[in-house]
């Protein structure tokens, strides 16, 4: 073949003659065209396997974050749902928020233990769902903190009034878990769940 | 522990963790004594600051 300037010639050098044939019937030019579709669907499972890694449906609570390696515990129980307070390497977040700084927090010296952004936030989170709760709103809800007053507790159905999960990374300082433990007290969440891995 | 006089009818337990600048306690090691205390059958184990504990021990 011989060798020419370089330029457009799509239908000239590569001939795509059956896509020119016109139908047996009318003899216009055939709109039919046959696409491979097998690269489309190789695309497309790689791109559906993906979603369904990143976006897993299974009620996955835990949040995966930077900076964030849980330890690991040989008990464990179910995580259920409930606002979430994150401790990475650098930041205490609640509800994805930020509240405050790891490094802030270590030199701050206040004898109460409280970390006032976080106290806030987290007396809004409880003011809320009690609210929820005492109108109705959640009857499994309010089944499960009915059976805590009455000294009934199912540990696959809390009473989400005062729950919480702490996601901390395993190299925090115990004294910034001491605060959050501390302010969550304060907040009225006596409950908190510690997330941890499988050993 | 568990098994003795003290704690055979008593299934809560509270943890501290005495950390300093000087020796800081990792929040690994508190997760590892709270998973011993479940184990040996302390069910509601509490996290507390370590000046409010119920009973302080010394060493």
């Amino acid at each position: 073949m011989p060798i020419h300037k370089a330029g457009p010639r799509l239908y000239r050098m590569v001939r795509f003659k059956h896509l020119g044939k016109g139908s047996a019937t009318s003899g216009l030019k055939s709109t039919n065209v046959s696409l491979n579709l097998v690269p489309f669907v190789d695309t497309m499972t790689i791109l559906v396997t993906f979603l369904l890694m990143v976006f897993s449906t299974s009620g996955e609570l835990l949040k995966a974050q930077q900076g964030l390696e849980l330890p690991k515990a040989d008990r464990k129980d179910v995580l259920q749902e409930a606002p979430i307070i994150i401790i990475t390497r650098s930041d205490v977040s609640f509800q994805g928020t930020q509240v405050a700084t790891v490094d802030a927090l270590l030199k701050d010296e206040t004898p109460t233990m409280k970390i006032e952004s976080l106290y806030e936030r987290l007396q809004a989170a409880y003011k809320q769902r009690h609210e929820q709760i005492s109108l109705g709103r959640d009857k499994r809800a309010k089944k499960a903190c009915d059976d805590l007053k009455a000294g009934i507790i199912d540990p696959d159905n809390l009473c989400p009034e005062g729950l919480a999960i702490l996601q901390a990374d395993k190299d925090t300082d115990a004294r910034i878990i001491t605060m959050v433990v501390t302010t969550a007290k304060y907040a009225e969440f006596d409950n908190l769940l510690f997330a941890v891995k499988n050993k | 522990m568990k098994a003795s006089d003290d704690f055979s009818e008593r299934n809560d337990i509270e943890v501290a963790a005495e950390s300093t600048l000087t020796n800081p306690v990792k929040y690994d090691d508190v997760v590892h004594t709270m998973d011993i205390a479940v184990g040996a059958g302390f069910i509601g184990v509490g996290l507390s600051e370590p000046t409010s504990l119920s009973w302080r021990p010394s060493l």
